[in-house]
Protein backbone atom coordinates (compact mmCIF):
# COMPACT_ATOMS: atom_id res chain seq x y z
CA UNK A 1 0.00 0.00 0.00
CA UNK A 2 2.89 2.37 0.58
CA UNK A 3 6.52 2.40 1.57
CA UNK A 4 7.13 1.42 5.18
CA UNK A 5 9.77 2.72 7.50
CA UNK A 6 10.22 1.07 10.86
CA UNK A 7 10.79 3.60 13.59
CA UNK A 8 10.53 4.12 17.33
CA UNK A 9 8.31 6.56 19.20
CA UNK A 10 10.39 9.03 21.19
CA UNK A 11 7.67 11.42 22.32
CA UNK A 12 3.90 11.80 22.18
CA UNK A 13 2.38 15.27 22.39
CA UNK A 14 -1.31 14.74 23.10
CA UNK A 15 -3.93 17.38 22.41
CA UNK A 16 -7.69 17.29 22.71
CA UNK A 17 -8.29 15.94 19.21
CA UNK A 18 -4.86 15.23 17.77
CA UNK A 19 -1.63 13.73 18.95
CA UNK A 20 1.77 14.40 17.47
CA UNK A 21 3.86 11.27 17.48
CA UNK A 22 7.55 12.07 17.30
CA UNK A 23 9.59 9.17 16.02
CA UNK A 24 13.07 8.26 14.98
CA UNK A 25 13.69 6.13 11.92
CA UNK A 26 17.35 5.15 11.94
CA UNK A 27 18.91 8.60 12.44
CA UNK A 28 16.09 10.64 11.00
CA UNK A 29 13.31 12.24 13.07
CA UNK A 30 9.78 11.73 11.78
CA UNK A 31 6.58 13.39 12.89
CA UNK A 32 3.14 11.86 12.51
CA UNK A 33 -0.21 13.40 13.39
CA UNK A 34 -2.95 10.98 14.41
CA UNK A 35 -6.19 11.53 16.27
CA UNK A 36 -6.00 11.06 20.03
CA UNK A 37 -8.68 8.38 19.56
CA UNK A 38 -6.34 6.41 17.25
CA UNK A 39 -3.46 6.98 19.66
CA UNK A 40 -5.50 5.52 22.53
CA UNK A 41 -7.02 2.66 20.53
CA UNK A 42 -3.61 1.61 19.23
CA UNK A 43 -2.19 1.94 22.74
CA UNK A 44 0.76 4.00 21.50
CA UNK A 45 3.52 4.52 24.07
CA UNK A 46 6.92 6.12 24.01
CA UNK A 47 9.48 3.47 23.13
CA UNK A 48 7.10 1.48 20.88
CA UNK A 49 8.46 0.31 17.53
CA UNK A 50 6.07 0.58 14.62
CA UNK A 51 5.82 1.26 10.92
CA UNK A 52 5.28 4.61 9.30
CA UNK A 53 3.43 4.24 5.99
CA UNK A 54 4.09 6.82 3.30
CA UNK A 55 2.08 6.92 0.09
CA UNK A 56 4.14 7.86 -2.93
CA UNK A 57 1.52 10.38 -4.03
CA UNK A 58 2.02 12.27 -0.75
CA UNK A 59 5.76 12.67 -1.20
CA UNK A 60 7.28 15.88 -2.59
CA UNK A 61 10.84 16.01 -3.86
CA UNK A 62 13.22 18.92 -3.47
CA UNK A 63 16.67 19.37 -4.95
CA UNK A 64 19.32 21.54 -3.30
CA UNK A 65 16.79 22.10 -0.55
CA UNK A 66 17.28 25.08 1.73
CA UNK A 67 15.15 27.62 3.56
CA UNK A 68 12.23 27.11 5.91
CA UNK A 69 9.31 24.81 5.29
CA UNK A 70 6.43 23.83 7.52
CA UNK A 71 6.51 20.14 6.50
CA UNK A 72 8.11 18.22 9.38
CA UNK A 73 9.36 15.17 7.52
CA UNK A 74 12.42 15.61 5.32
CA UNK A 75 14.50 12.66 4.24
CA UNK A 76 17.61 13.08 2.15
CA UNK A 77 18.47 10.28 -0.26
CA UNK A 78 19.82 9.27 -3.65
CA UNK A 79 17.62 8.72 -6.71
CA UNK A 80 18.03 5.04 -7.57
CA UNK A 81 15.47 4.55 -10.31
CA UNK A 82 12.88 6.45 -12.31
CA UNK A 83 9.86 4.91 -14.05
CA UNK A 84 8.33 7.29 -16.56
CA UNK A 85 4.57 7.25 -17.04
CA UNK A 86 2.54 9.29 -19.48
CA UNK A 87 1.77 12.08 -16.98
CA UNK A 88 3.35 10.92 -13.72
CA UNK A 89 6.67 9.32 -12.88
CA UNK A 90 7.73 7.15 -9.99
CA UNK A 91 11.03 8.15 -8.45
CA UNK A 92 12.71 5.67 -6.07
CA UNK A 93 14.87 7.31 -3.45
CA UNK A 94 17.28 5.33 -1.29
CA UNK A 95 17.94 6.62 2.17
CA UNK A 96 19.68 4.80 5.03
CA UNK A 97 19.15 1.47 3.33
CA UNK A 98 15.39 1.90 2.78
CA UNK A 99 13.54 2.86 -0.37
CA UNK A 100 10.98 5.64 -0.57
CA UNK A 101 8.86 6.38 -3.60
CA UNK A 102 7.65 9.70 -4.87
CA UNK A 103 4.99 9.99 -7.53
CA UNK A 104 5.55 13.34 -9.20
CA UNK A 105 4.49 14.92 -12.49
CA UNK A 106 6.66 14.51 -15.54
CA UNK A 107 6.65 18.29 -15.73
CA UNK A 108 8.32 18.59 -12.29
CA UNK A 109 10.72 15.79 -13.13
CA UNK A 110 11.80 17.66 -16.25
CA UNK A 111 11.90 21.13 -14.68
CA UNK A 112 13.98 19.86 -11.75
CA UNK A 113 16.10 17.73 -14.08
CA UNK A 114 15.94 14.78 -11.69
CA UNK A 115 18.22 11.92 -12.76
CA UNK A 116 19.41 8.69 -11.23
CA UNK A 117 22.25 9.39 -8.79
CA UNK A 118 20.94 12.84 -7.84
CA UNK A 119 20.68 13.74 -4.17
CA UNK A 120 17.14 14.82 -3.33
CA UNK A 121 15.06 15.50 -0.24
CA UNK A 122 11.76 13.68 0.13
CA UNK A 123 9.27 15.85 2.02
CA UNK A 124 5.99 14.79 3.61
CA UNK A 125 3.62 16.63 5.94
CA UNK A 126 2.97 15.00 9.33
CA UNK A 127 -0.74 14.78 8.60
CA UNK A 128 -0.11 12.52 5.58
CA UNK A 129 1.66 9.73 7.40
CA UNK A 130 -0.07 6.61 8.70
CA UNK A 131 1.10 4.47 11.59
CA UNK A 132 0.86 0.68 11.55
CA UNK A 133 1.63 -1.68 14.39
CA UNK A 134 2.91 -5.20 14.33
CA UNK A 135 2.71 -7.68 11.46
CA UNK A 136 3.93 -6.72 8.04
CA UNK A 137 0.70 -6.70 6.07
CA UNK B 1 -24.82 -16.80 26.05
CA UNK B 2 -23.85 -20.02 24.35
CA UNK B 3 -20.55 -21.39 25.63
CA UNK B 4 -18.77 -24.03 23.63
CA UNK B 5 -15.83 -26.21 24.60
CA UNK B 6 -15.15 -29.02 22.13
CA UNK B 7 -12.46 -31.59 21.46
CA UNK B 8 -12.56 -34.10 18.66
CA UNK B 9 -9.94 -36.11 16.82
CA UNK B 10 -10.33 -37.61 13.35
CA UNK B 11 -7.15 -39.42 12.30
CA UNK B 12 -4.57 -36.60 12.09
CA UNK B 13 -7.03 -33.72 12.49
CA UNK B 14 -7.62 -32.33 15.97
CA UNK B 15 -10.42 -29.95 16.75
CA UNK B 16 -9.90 -28.08 20.03
CA UNK B 17 -12.00 -24.97 20.59
CA UNK B 18 -13.30 -22.91 23.51
CA UNK B 19 -15.43 -19.86 22.75
CA UNK B 20 -18.67 -18.10 23.57
CA UNK B 21 -21.47 -16.64 21.45
CA UNK B 22 -23.10 -13.54 22.98
CA UNK B 23 -26.87 -13.68 23.34
CA UNK B 24 -28.88 -11.87 20.68
CA UNK B 25 -25.79 -11.09 18.60
CA UNK B 26 -24.44 -12.36 15.29
CA UNK B 27 -21.17 -14.25 15.65
CA UNK B 28 -19.35 -15.39 12.54
CA UNK B 29 -17.17 -18.45 12.45
CA UNK B 30 -14.56 -17.58 9.87
CA UNK B 31 -11.84 -19.70 8.31
CA UNK B 32 -10.71 -21.61 5.24
CA UNK B 33 -12.27 -24.86 4.02
CA UNK B 34 -11.31 -27.77 6.22
CA UNK B 35 -10.72 -25.62 9.32
CA UNK B 36 -13.52 -27.41 11.21
CA UNK B 37 -16.29 -24.78 10.94
CA UNK B 38 -19.09 -27.07 9.78
CA UNK B 39 -18.04 -29.77 12.27
CA UNK B 40 -18.54 -27.28 15.09
CA UNK B 41 -22.08 -26.58 13.81
CA UNK B 42 -22.83 -30.33 13.77
CA UNK B 43 -21.64 -30.67 17.38
CA UNK B 44 -23.65 -27.65 18.52
CA UNK B 45 -26.76 -28.94 16.77
CA UNK B 46 -26.38 -32.39 18.30
CA UNK B 47 -26.08 -34.16 14.96
CA UNK B 48 -22.66 -35.41 16.05
CA UNK B 49 -20.95 -35.89 19.38
CA UNK B 50 -17.52 -34.56 20.26
CA UNK B 51 -14.93 -36.67 22.11
CA UNK B 52 -14.94 -34.24 25.00
CA UNK B 53 -16.24 -30.84 26.06
CA UNK B 54 -19.36 -28.98 27.04
CA UNK B 55 -22.04 -26.90 25.30
CA UNK B 56 -24.28 -24.74 27.48
CA UNK B 57 -26.97 -22.26 26.50
CA UNK B 58 -27.51 -19.99 29.51
CA UNK B 59 -28.25 -22.46 32.31
CA UNK B 60 -29.18 -25.36 30.05
CA UNK B 61 -26.55 -28.00 29.31
CA UNK B 62 -26.87 -29.40 25.79
CA UNK B 63 -23.70 -31.46 25.94
CA UNK B 64 -21.38 -32.48 28.75
CA UNK B 65 -19.20 -35.43 28.01
CA UNK B 66 -18.16 -36.00 31.62
CA UNK B 67 -21.76 -36.09 32.83
CA UNK B 68 -22.80 -38.03 29.73
CA UNK B 69 -25.33 -35.38 28.71
CA UNK B 70 -26.01 -35.22 24.97
CA UNK B 71 -29.38 -33.74 24.05
CA UNK B 72 -30.84 -34.74 20.71
CA UNK B 73 -31.17 -32.05 17.98
CA UNK B 74 -34.92 -31.86 18.74
CA UNK B 75 -34.23 -31.11 22.41
CA UNK B 76 -32.01 -28.16 21.53
CA UNK B 77 -33.84 -25.03 20.44
CA UNK B 78 -32.01 -24.48 17.16
CA UNK B 79 -32.91 -23.18 13.71
CA UNK B 80 -30.76 -24.15 10.73
CA UNK B 81 -30.08 -22.46 7.44
CA UNK B 82 -27.92 -24.32 4.97
CA UNK B 83 -26.14 -23.32 1.79
CA UNK B 84 -28.45 -25.54 -0.32
CA UNK B 85 -31.65 -24.13 1.29
CA UNK B 86 -32.93 -27.62 2.30
CA UNK B 87 -36.53 -26.70 1.43
CA UNK B 88 -39.01 -29.52 0.89
CA UNK B 89 -39.40 -29.58 -2.92
CA UNK B 90 -42.86 -31.21 -2.89
CA UNK B 91 -44.31 -28.62 -0.51
CA UNK B 92 -45.50 -25.11 -1.35
CA UNK B 93 -43.78 -22.12 0.21
CA UNK B 94 -46.64 -21.83 2.71
CA UNK B 95 -46.27 -25.49 3.69
CA UNK B 96 -42.49 -25.15 3.96
CA UNK B 97 -42.76 -22.16 6.31
CA UNK B 98 -45.70 -23.69 8.26
CA UNK B 99 -43.54 -26.69 8.99
CA UNK B 100 -41.57 -24.68 11.54
CA UNK B 101 -44.55 -23.02 13.24
CA UNK B 102 -45.99 -24.12 16.53
CA UNK B 103 -49.24 -26.14 16.10
CA UNK B 104 -51.11 -23.91 18.54
CA UNK B 105 -50.62 -20.79 16.47
CA UNK B 106 -52.68 -19.53 13.55
CA UNK B 107 -50.30 -20.87 10.94
CA UNK B 108 -51.77 -19.00 8.00
CA UNK B 109 -51.42 -15.62 9.73
CA UNK B 110 -47.90 -16.42 10.88
CA UNK B 111 -46.84 -17.48 7.37
CA UNK B 112 -48.27 -14.28 5.90
CA UNK B 113 -46.45 -12.19 8.47
CA UNK B 114 -43.15 -13.97 7.89
CA UNK B 115 -43.38 -13.87 4.10
CA UNK B 116 -44.11 -10.16 4.15
CA UNK B 117 -41.04 -9.67 6.34
CA UNK B 118 -38.85 -11.00 3.53
CA UNK B 119 -40.79 -9.41 0.66
CA UNK B 120 -42.39 -12.65 -0.51
CA UNK B 121 -46.07 -11.90 0.11
CA UNK B 122 -48.16 -13.64 -2.56
CA UNK B 123 -45.70 -16.52 -3.01
CA UNK B 124 -47.62 -18.85 -0.65
CA UNK B 125 -48.63 -21.31 -3.38
CA UNK B 126 -45.34 -21.36 -5.27
CA UNK B 127 -43.02 -24.36 -5.08
CA UNK B 128 -39.30 -23.96 -4.25
CA UNK B 129 -38.35 -24.80 -7.86
CA UNK B 130 -40.23 -21.68 -9.01
CA UNK B 131 -38.13 -19.35 -6.83
CA UNK B 132 -34.70 -17.83 -7.41
CA UNK B 133 -31.77 -18.77 -5.17
CA UNK B 134 -32.14 -15.57 -3.17
CA UNK B 135 -35.88 -16.12 -2.65
CA UNK B 136 -35.30 -19.74 -1.57
CA UNK B 137 -32.77 -18.58 1.00
CA UNK B 138 -35.21 -16.01 2.37
CA UNK B 139 -37.79 -18.77 2.76
CA UNK B 140 -35.22 -21.02 4.45
CA UNK B 141 -34.41 -18.22 6.89
CA UNK B 142 -37.99 -17.51 7.94
CA UNK B 143 -38.72 -21.23 8.19
CA UNK B 144 -35.78 -21.53 10.60
CA UNK B 145 -36.92 -18.49 12.57
CA UNK B 146 -40.62 -19.44 12.60
CA UNK B 147 -40.26 -21.68 15.61
CA UNK B 148 -38.44 -18.89 17.50
CA UNK B 149 -35.28 -20.86 18.28
CA UNK B 150 -32.80 -19.86 20.97
CA UNK B 151 -30.00 -20.29 18.47
CA UNK B 152 -29.79 -19.85 14.71
CA UNK B 153 -27.03 -21.74 12.89
CA UNK B 154 -26.19 -20.65 9.36
CA UNK B 155 -23.70 -22.67 7.33
CA UNK B 156 -22.39 -20.51 4.46
CA UNK B 157 -25.98 -19.67 3.51
CA UNK B 158 -25.09 -17.28 0.70
CA UNK B 159 -22.32 -19.14 -1.08
CA UNK B 160 -24.72 -20.62 -3.67
CA UNK B 161 -26.18 -17.30 -4.81
CA UNK B 162 -24.69 -14.82 -7.26
CA UNK B 163 -22.72 -11.87 -6.05
CA UNK B 164 -25.36 -9.14 -6.46
CA UNK B 165 -28.03 -11.27 -4.75
CA UNK B 166 -25.55 -12.03 -2.02
CA UNK B 167 -25.04 -8.37 -1.21
CA UNK B 168 -28.78 -7.74 -1.05
CA UNK B 169 -29.37 -10.86 1.04
CA UNK B 170 -26.68 -9.85 3.53
CA UNK B 171 -28.64 -6.67 4.21
CA UNK B 172 -31.90 -8.61 4.52
CA UNK B 173 -30.41 -11.28 6.78
CA UNK B 174 -28.97 -8.72 9.14
CA UNK B 175 -32.25 -6.82 9.35
CA UNK B 176 -34.35 -9.94 9.89
CA UNK B 177 -31.99 -11.60 12.38
CA UNK B 178 -31.80 -8.35 14.36
CA UNK B 179 -35.57 -7.97 14.39
CA UNK B 180 -35.90 -11.46 15.89
CA UNK B 181 -33.01 -10.82 18.30
CA UNK B 182 -31.92 -14.41 17.90
CA UNK B 183 -28.45 -15.55 18.92
CA UNK B 184 -26.77 -16.48 15.65
CA UNK B 185 -23.68 -18.41 14.63
CA UNK B 186 -22.89 -17.77 10.98
CA UNK B 187 -20.22 -19.72 9.12
CA UNK B 188 -18.45 -17.91 6.29
CA UNK B 189 -15.09 -17.54 4.59
CA UNK B 190 -15.89 -14.08 3.19
CA UNK B 191 -14.23 -11.18 5.05
CA UNK B 192 -16.64 -8.60 3.62
CA UNK B 193 -19.54 -10.70 4.89
CA UNK B 194 -17.99 -10.78 8.36
CA UNK B 195 -17.69 -6.99 8.37
CA UNK B 196 -21.23 -6.58 7.13
CA UNK B 197 -22.95 -8.97 9.51
CA UNK B 198 -20.92 -9.77 12.56
CA UNK B 199 -20.85 -8.36 16.05
CA UNK B 200 -18.12 -10.86 16.82
CA UNK B 201 -15.87 -13.05 14.68
CA UNK B 202 -14.12 -16.24 15.70
CA UNK B 203 -11.27 -17.18 13.38
CA UNK B 204 -10.62 -20.88 13.01
CA UNK B 205 -7.54 -22.46 11.46
CA UNK B 206 -6.80 -26.19 11.37
CA UNK B 207 -9.23 -26.90 14.20
CA UNK B 208 -7.96 -24.15 16.52
CA UNK B 209 -9.19 -20.65 17.30
CA UNK B 210 -6.47 -18.22 16.29
CA UNK B 211 -8.28 -14.93 16.97
CA UNK B 212 -11.62 -13.65 18.18
CA UNK B 213 -13.21 -10.25 18.74
CA UNK B 214 -14.95 -7.58 16.73
CA UNK B 215 -14.21 -7.70 12.97
CA UNK B 216 -12.22 -4.45 13.29
CA UNK B 217 -10.07 -5.84 16.09
CA UNK B 218 -9.54 -9.19 14.47
CA UNK B 219 -8.71 -8.12 10.93
CA UNK B 220 -6.88 -4.90 11.63
CA UNK B 221 -6.20 -5.44 15.32
CA UNK B 222 -6.20 -1.69 15.90
CA UNK B 223 -2.97 -1.73 13.98
CA UNK B 224 -3.65 1.23 11.71
CA UNK B 225 -3.94 4.85 12.75
CA UNK B 226 -6.43 5.64 9.95
CA UNK B 227 -9.88 6.54 11.29
CA UNK B 228 -11.53 5.42 8.08
CA UNK B 229 -11.36 1.67 7.53
CA UNK B 230 -13.82 0.14 5.12
CA UNK B 231 -13.97 -3.54 4.22
CA UNK B 232 -14.94 -4.27 0.68
CA UNK B 233 -14.36 -6.28 -2.43
CA UNK B 234 -12.17 -5.42 -5.39
CA UNK B 235 -14.45 -5.06 -8.42
CA UNK B 236 -12.09 -3.52 -10.98
CA UNK B 237 -8.41 -2.84 -11.51
CA UNK B 238 -7.40 -0.41 -14.27
CA UNK B 239 -3.73 -0.03 -15.02
CA UNK B 240 -2.02 3.19 -15.96
CA UNK B 241 1.71 3.24 -16.69
CA UNK B 242 2.80 3.49 -13.05
CA UNK B 243 -0.42 3.66 -11.04
CA UNK B 244 -3.49 1.45 -10.93
CA UNK B 245 -7.01 2.50 -10.06
CA UNK B 246 -8.48 -0.18 -7.83
CA UNK B 247 -12.26 0.07 -7.45
CA UNK B 248 -13.59 -1.33 -4.19
CA UNK B 249 -17.25 -1.96 -3.46
CA UNK B 250 -18.26 -1.24 0.12
CA UNK B 251 -21.90 -1.15 1.28
CA UNK B 252 -23.35 -0.42 -2.18
CA UNK B 253 -20.78 2.34 -2.79
CA UNK B 254 -17.82 2.24 -5.14
CA UNK B 255 -14.53 3.66 -3.90
CA UNK B 256 -11.68 4.30 -6.31
CA UNK B 257 -8.20 4.08 -4.84
CA UNK B 258 -4.93 4.93 -6.51
CA UNK B 259 -2.25 2.31 -5.94
CA UNK B 260 1.24 1.81 -7.27
CA UNK B 261 1.14 -0.93 -9.96
CA UNK B 262 4.12 -2.65 -8.28
CA UNK B 263 2.04 -2.79 -5.10
CA UNK B 264 -0.88 -4.39 -6.94
CA UNK B 265 1.49 -7.08 -8.17
CA UNK B 266 3.19 -7.55 -4.81
CA UNK B 267 -0.16 -8.04 -3.09
CA UNK B 268 -1.32 -10.23 -6.01
CA UNK B 269 -4.50 -8.15 -5.95
CA UNK B 270 -7.33 -9.60 -8.03
CA UNK B 271 -10.96 -8.85 -8.73
CA UNK B 272 -13.05 -10.46 -5.99
CA UNK B 273 -10.37 -10.08 -3.29
CA UNK B 274 -11.49 -8.86 0.12
CA UNK B 275 -9.64 -5.71 1.10
CA UNK B 276 -9.75 -2.94 3.66
CA UNK B 277 -9.53 0.70 2.58
CA UNK B 278 -7.66 2.83 5.08
CA UNK B 279 -7.76 6.62 4.86
CA UNK B 280 -6.81 9.43 7.19
CA UNK B 281 -9.71 11.55 8.38
CA UNK B 282 -7.69 14.63 7.44
CA UNK B 283 -7.70 13.55 3.78
CA UNK B 284 -11.47 13.69 3.44
CA UNK B 285 -13.42 16.56 1.91
CA UNK B 286 -16.94 17.09 3.21
CA UNK B 287 -19.81 18.88 1.46
CA UNK B 288 -23.31 19.43 2.68
CA UNK B 289 -25.48 17.29 0.44
CA UNK B 290 -27.66 20.19 -0.71
CA UNK B 291 -24.72 22.34 -1.72
CA UNK B 292 -23.84 19.68 -4.30
CA UNK B 293 -27.17 20.14 -6.14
Amino acid sequence: MACKLKGKIVKILSGKVHAQIQMVWKNTPLSVIVTTASCEEMGLREGDSLYVLIKGTDVMLAKSFSGKLSARNRVEGVVKHIVHGDVLSKVSVESQGDLLYAIITNMSLKEMDIKEGDIVTAIVKSTELILMKGEDE
Amino acid sequence: MLSIVLKKTWNAFHLDVDFAIPKGKITTLFGPSGAGKSSILRFISGLERADDGMICYDNATWFDNERNIHLSPQQRSIGFVFQDYALFPHMTIEQNVSYGIDEKKNKKNEVEKLLSLVGLSGYENYYPSQLSGGQKQRVALIRALAKKPDLLLMDEPLSAVDWETRRQLQEDLKRIIRSFGVTTLYVTHDVAEVYKLADKVVVLQSGKIVKQGTPEDVFLGKRLSTRIQLAGKVVAIEYDSIMAIVTVLHAEQYFKTLIDTDEVQRLNLKIGDDVVIGAKSSDVVLFKALSMV
